[in-house]
């Protein structure tokens, strides 16, 4: 008798989880179309989480959001990025999302370009630096928001902070999109007649190797760290307060502990204009009808405490406009 | 009084029409009053309407300012500081749909500003124009464009109209000129950007300043800065607050004007809609120089009006008029009254001359005494006399009343109202003075004065003679056959009960007559049912003259006729019914061109002190015409109690009743004979018929031949066959469910009776259906007799059933010869050859040449044949090689309790058996 009430407990487990879904489906988003984020990063870069939250917020409620993490900040080689590519791919034709959404260049590089080129899939990119020349975009089925620094506005104004200024010095890690932001800086600054130096860093030591010698140049321009594997704040802080002479600038608001001004771009505006574009696709929209533009927004940042230790005095319409910086 | 009563309806009408005119001025008052109060509610609401736009174009001017005034103060506008502030503009102002920065661009600077915009992220930006269907393509040289150089905020929708060129829309490029010309706002659709908007434009200008000629302005255009508006968000509240009001919103240039937004008044309901007003009311909004047109209009329909407030309207108006009227009434009134009385009273009598003139009923009103003073018409019908030669003459004069049933003179009417409290009916024979006689009914009614003082009576005669007459057709009918006109069975046996009763009680002694037309169905079946009716009627005349007055000759049904002798000895009613007999047997009936005889078979009886009851003296009487009919007819039976014939009857009539209760109570079973295919290579499946068996109290087995007799003689063979019909289709259902590939053919039995009746192919259909019967593995024999006796219903009923897949044999072929002449009518399968032909067939040469010729016959037919009663090796033998199909009698298989078991087609194996023949 026991058993036989036990086994009918089993039956109404069986039966109850289909159930349950069939209730429960509508709440959980069962109806709704599937969107796919592919990150090129990983979740705690700074970037990539602010992509990330700008996207969540717009689609949340309207689709089914599911992420990969290429993690190809982390792990550079060519044959990794291509794995996980790949492993993007195939979780794409397993889950079979309506609409993919990637974030930043490598996902664009070793996921878009080679495997769905023309494809029937849409694809949305966003967090693209510069240009998508390199990659071809638009598609018929890829449009997004490529990714600018307000790098004219930051020489400008670093130029009109240290009147005369003649030599800047750009300091980013040792990578490619560095590389890409180094070359626009440089446009940017010998556009103003500045001569323009770069050191791409692939350790902490050389960084702050790099930084000390940016103290004879007239102003720096403080790149990403993101692909400095060694990287510390604290030690980098702590290296280069007592050092610190000159102005330094950046327009990454993750590296406004170790600079003086920032004018930083805003990475919510790129998830969050990927989020509207794949929104009006699930909506019936082409997605080379919406335009690829670039983001605009960007915030002003001080970092007084950096400020104060290295001597440099701001204007005063400039140092009460800026955003403190925690 | 005529007079006063026509002034009185006067002053009624005129009240009347006063009161209606009051009534409707206090109703054009209401109405007035309610389209006043629309009017003014109209105008309230279209002050508030005026008030809230101007408030918002105020607002939306002012941004358009704050943006021109940023512009002009700025040397550098970045679109990071654009974007900041109007975000600000758009989130005060909900119906803001997007906030657009247009800059106006030489065609000598079209290359740099659109690369610029590419590099800076937008790659596939440049200067565009619409199709018009929301497509931008490239915008063709010309000298300058107006191009969207910002948008706020920044979305998928609108971020594809950047760099869409102002100035390639017409009606945008003269928005653009007047706002530039006059440094003011205008206003222009924008179908492009986004359905059911409008954008207000604000030019600005190179420099720091607006200049101040207008030439200077055109010259020193650096762009533009436009609202995107959302017009149902702009206008949603007062569309919300004022649905039934239209409304247009324009900007006016000089005379020309521009529609911004457009909603059109609801089309009026109701039918009074026609009839209202229109309200329209068309104001000026100025927005600095510029004027903003907003036209409003509403059409009136019914819901404006307040019925309560008529109501509470007119009911005072007319409230008011009542009151007044009532006292002038109430004094006319009063007058009238009087009048109306008189006038009341003359109707009154006018209608009671008109009605007395004109019923149907006798009216004769007399005083105290019985002396007429009044008839109407129909009492002068009725009783003969004049009106003016009644009056004055005593009733009885003029008529007496005499009993209906009983002749004798019923009391004086008058004197009987006043017993019976005034008012008496009676049926009765009314005398009148000439003798002749009316059946009437008389009601009779006392008159009295206002004290009860009697005054005189009033009587009311109906003449009811042809409802008698009517009565007296219906009993005759009731008792009566309509054929002959004789007395039928009912009235028959009343009036033997009649006379049995009087023997028992008075020892006299009658006989009684059953006669039956012998062969008449033949007479019937050759002159059809017309001419058998007219046969029938001369035979019961010429009977009817050979009776005596006193005696009773009866149609009791079809062909069978009574006659009962009153106070007849059976010795005089013997050498009567002889004479019947005799007299008829010579007699020549005639129909048409035909000549027939016929002859009577005759049952008699007495009736006397031992006859019994009325029960058994019938049964005497019919039984005896039986033994008279089954001894050959055309002679007459005396029952006898102790009669052999009648015993024999008797003992057929206790075969009926044991057939009977083993119907009910299922004494029946069928057997089953096989019939074998002779041929080896026959592809010709077994066949098995059908036979029943009764069992006795006991459970033995009862002949056939025992009970079979007693039912053709009581009809009850169709009883019987329906019984093995059912039977077997219910158990056969059962056979094929478990053995569906059973090939076997049953065969089943119709007899006479049962091809006569007319149910017969009804039924078979239903249980049928019932059984869900495959028809084509069931066959039914007939005798070539039976077919013969019924050939036009048992065509029929093979037509029909034939038709339904079911097959017949023909049983006992052979026995009459005239059957080969119908044998090519008759649609059957099967010939049975008669045992009579088979029996003997190895030692008698015409046997074998009579069963050469069927089997010939039946093969040119195509019927295959079936020779019964096969008792011996040789005789199965002979009718093999004779071409025999199939084979059936005791040699070859004994009757025996159906085993509806499987069996499979096969072929009989030549064997020894009985020789005793199948029934």
């Amino acid at each position: 008798m026991l058993m036989r009430h036990t086994q009918g407990v089993a039956n109404l487990k069986v039966l109850s989880l289909p159930v349950l879904l069939a209730l429960l489906g509508p709440a959980l988003g069962a109806d709704l179309p599937k969107c796919l984020f592919v990150s090129s990063y990983h979740q705690g870069y700074a970037w990539s989480d602010g992509v990330e939250r700008g996207l969540r917020q717009t689609l949340d409620g309207k689709c089914r959001l599911r992420q990969f993490d290429m993690d190809t900040k982390r792990k550079k080689s060519p044959a990794v990025k291509e794995a996980a590519a790949l492993q993007a791919k195939a979780l794409i034709e397993s889950w079979q999302p309506d609409v993919v959404i990637t974030a930043d260049d490598n996902a664009a590089k070793y996921l878009v370009q080679p495997h769905y080129k023309e494809h029937p899939l849409p694809f949305v990119f966003c967090g693209v630096n510069w240009t998508a020349e390199e990659y071809g975009f638009p598609y018929t089925n890829v449009t997004g928001m490529i990714e600018v620094a307000p790098v004219q506005a930051m020489v400008d104004e670093a130029r009109a902070l240290v009147p005369g200024a003649s030599r800047v010095l750009y300091i980013g890690a040792d990578t490619a999109t560095e590389r890409k932001n180094a070359a626009r800086l440089r446009k940017a600054a010998e556009k103003r007649g500045l001569a323009f130096e770069q050191r791409l860093a692939p350790s902490l030591a050389t960084w702050i190797d790099a930084y000390r010698q940016g103290q004879a140049f007239d102003f720096i321009i403080i790149g990403s760290n993101a692909g400095i594997s060694d990287w510390d704040e604290r030690r980098a802080i702590a290296a280069i307060q007592p050092i610190t002479q000159r102005l330094t600038v950046t327009s990454h608001d993750w590296m406004m502990p170790v600079s003086m001004l920032g004018m930083t771009k805003i990475p919510e505006e790129q998830g969050e204009w990927a989020g509207q574009v794949a929104l009006q696709i699930l909506g019936g929209a082409v997605p080379n009808s919406i335009p690829v533009i670039a983001n605009r927004k960007w915030d002003l940042f001080l970092n007084r405490s950096l400020i104060r230790a290295a001597g440099v005095e701001l204007p005063a319409q400039l140092s009460s406009k800026g955003k403190v910086y925690n | 009084m005529a007079v006063d009563t026509f002034n009185l309806e006067r002053h009624k009408a005129t009240a009347t029409l006063l009161g209606v005119l009051v009534a409707v001025a206090a109703l054009a008052l209401a109405v007035r009053n309610d389209v006043r109060d629309a009017d003014a509610e109209f105008t309230a609401q279209n002050g508030a309407i005026e008030r809230l736009l101007t408030r918002r174009l105020d607002n939306l001017n002012a941004s358009l300012r704050s943006l021109s005034g940023m512009h002009h103060a700025m040397t550098r506008l970045s679109q990071q500081e654009l974007s900041a502030f109007a975000q600000e503009i758009a989130g005060s102002q909900p119906y803001v749909r997007a906030i657009v920065q247009l800059r106006l661009v030489d065609d000598a600077e079209r290359g740099v500003y659109e690369e610029q915009f590419r590099e800076s992220g937008f790659p596939t930006f440049g200067i565009a124009a619409s199709d018009g269907n929301g497509n931008l393509t490239p915008s063709p040289r010309k000298p300058q464009y107006m191009p969207l150089n910002f948008v706020e905020p920044l979305n998928p929708a609108l971020a594809r109209y950047l760099g869409l060129d102002f100035y390639a829309d017409p009606e945008l490029k003269a928005a653009l000129d007047r706002a530039a010309h006059s440094g003011q706002v205008a206003g222009a659709p924008s179908p492009t950007l986004a359905k059911q908007s409008f954008l207000l434009i604000k030019t600005v200008y190179k420099g720091f300043f607006v200049p101040d000629a207008a030439q200077e302005r055109l010259a020193q255009v650096d762009g533009a800065y436009a609202l995107l508006i959302d017009s149902s968000a702009f206008m949603a509240e007062i569309l919300n607050e004022s649905p039934m009001v239209g409304l247009r919103l324009s900007t006016w240039h000089g005379p020309a004007e521009t529609v911004l937004f457009e909603k059109p008044a609801p089309s009026p309901s109701g039918p009074v809609a026609q009839w209202l007003p229109k309200h329209v009311d068309d104001v000026e909004i100025p927005l600095g120089p510029v004027r903003f047109g907003l036209l409003s209009e509403r059409e009136l329909d019914g819901q404006i009006f307040r019925p309560m407030r008529w109501i509470t309207l007119i009911t005072t108006f007319v409230g008011l008029y009542v009151a007044g009227a009532l006292v002038v009434f109430t004094r006319l009134r009063a007058a009238e009254a009087a009048s109306e009385a008189g006038e009341q009273l003359f109707r009154e009598k006018e209608r009671a001359q008109v009605t007395l003139q004109s019923i149907g009923e006798a009216v004769i009103t007399t005083d105290p005494t019985g002396i007429v003073d009044f008839t109407n018409p129909a009492a002068e019908q009725l009783t003969g006399w004049r009106a003016a030669d009644a009056r004055g003459h005593h009733l009885n004069e003029i008529f007496s009343l005499v009993s209906e049933t009983s002749g004798k003179p019923l009391p004086d009417p008058i004197a009987r109202a006043l017993r019976d409290h005034d008012e008496s009916e009676a049926a009765a024979i009314m005398i009148r003075s000439d003798g002749g006689t009316t059946a009437v009914v008389e009601n009779a009614a006392a008159i009295r004065d206002s004290e009860g003082n009697f005054t005189g009576a009033a009587l009311i005669v109906r003449d009811v003679s042809r409802e008698r007459e009517l009565l007296r057709e219906m009993a005759f009918q009731a008792a009566h056959d309509p054929l002959t006109r004789l007395i039928n069975r009912r009235q028959f046996e009343r009036e033997v009960a009649a006379v049995v009763e009087d023997a028992m009680s008075s020892n006299t002694c009658h006989a009684l007559m059953y006669i039956d037309l012998d062969q008449f169905k033949t007479i019937n079946d050759s002159c059809g049912h017309i001419g058998g009716d007219q046969l029938l009627k001369q035979v019961a005349s010429h009977l009817g003259d050979s009776i005596r007055r006193l005696d009773r000759l009866a149609r009791l049904g079809g062909d069978e006729f009574g006659v009962l002798l009153r106070d007849c000895s059976i010795d005089k009613a013997l050498e009567v019914a002889e004479g019947l007999r005799r007299d008829v047997k010579d007699l020549r009936l005639r129909w048409e061109d035909k000549s027939f005889r016929v002859s009577l078979s005759v049952g008699l009886v007495a009736i006397d002190e031992r006859s019994g009851s009325l029960e058994e003296v019938l049964r005497a009487a019919d039984a005896a015409c039986y033994v008279a009919k089954d001894q050959g007819r055309n002679r007459v039976h005396f029952y006898q109690p102790d009669d052999e014939m009648l015993a024999r009857r008797s003992s057929d009539m206790q075969w009926l009743q044991l057939l009977r209760e083993a119907i009910d109570r299922e004494r029946l079973v069928l057997y089953g004979q096989t019939i074998s295919p002779l041929h080896q290579d026959s592809q010709h499946p077994a066949m098995c018929e059908l036979l029943v068996r009764m069992l006795d109290a006991e459970g033995h087995i009862v002949p056939p031949m025992t009970f079979i007799p007693a039912a053709e003689r009581f009809s009850m063979m169709f009883d019987l066959d329906l019984w093995v019909i059912g039977s077997a289709f219910r158990q056969l259902s059962e056979l094929w469910a478990r053995h569906p590939q059973d090939p076997r053919i049953f065969t089943i039995n119709l007899s006479g009776q049962s091809l006569d009746h007319p149910d017969l192919e009804h039924k078979i259909r239903q249980l049928e259906q019932q059984y869900s019967i495959d028809p084509y593995r069931i066959c039914f024999e007939i005798t070539e007799t039976s077919v013969i006796a019924n050939m036009d219903k048992a065509l029929g009923l093979m037509d029909g059933l034939r038709q339904r897949g079911f097959l017949f044999a023909l049983d006992d072929f052979g026995t009459g010869l005239s059957s080969f002449a119908y044998l090519k009518k008759l649609p059957v399968d099967y010939l049975k050859i008669d045992g009579e032909f088979v029996r003997d067939i190895l030692q008698d040469p015409v046997d074998r040449a009579m069963v050469d010729t069927i089997q010939r016959i039946g093969g040119v037919l195509r019927m295959t044949t079936i020779a019964e009663a096969i008792e011996d090796a040789e005789t199965c033998q002979l009718l093999t090689s004779m071409g025999i199909d199939y084979g059936q009698g005791y040699y070859l298989s004994r009757p025996g309790p159906l085993a509806l078991e499987s069996a499979a087609s096969k072929v009989v194996t030549l064997r020894p058996n009985q020789s005793k023949r199948s029934v």
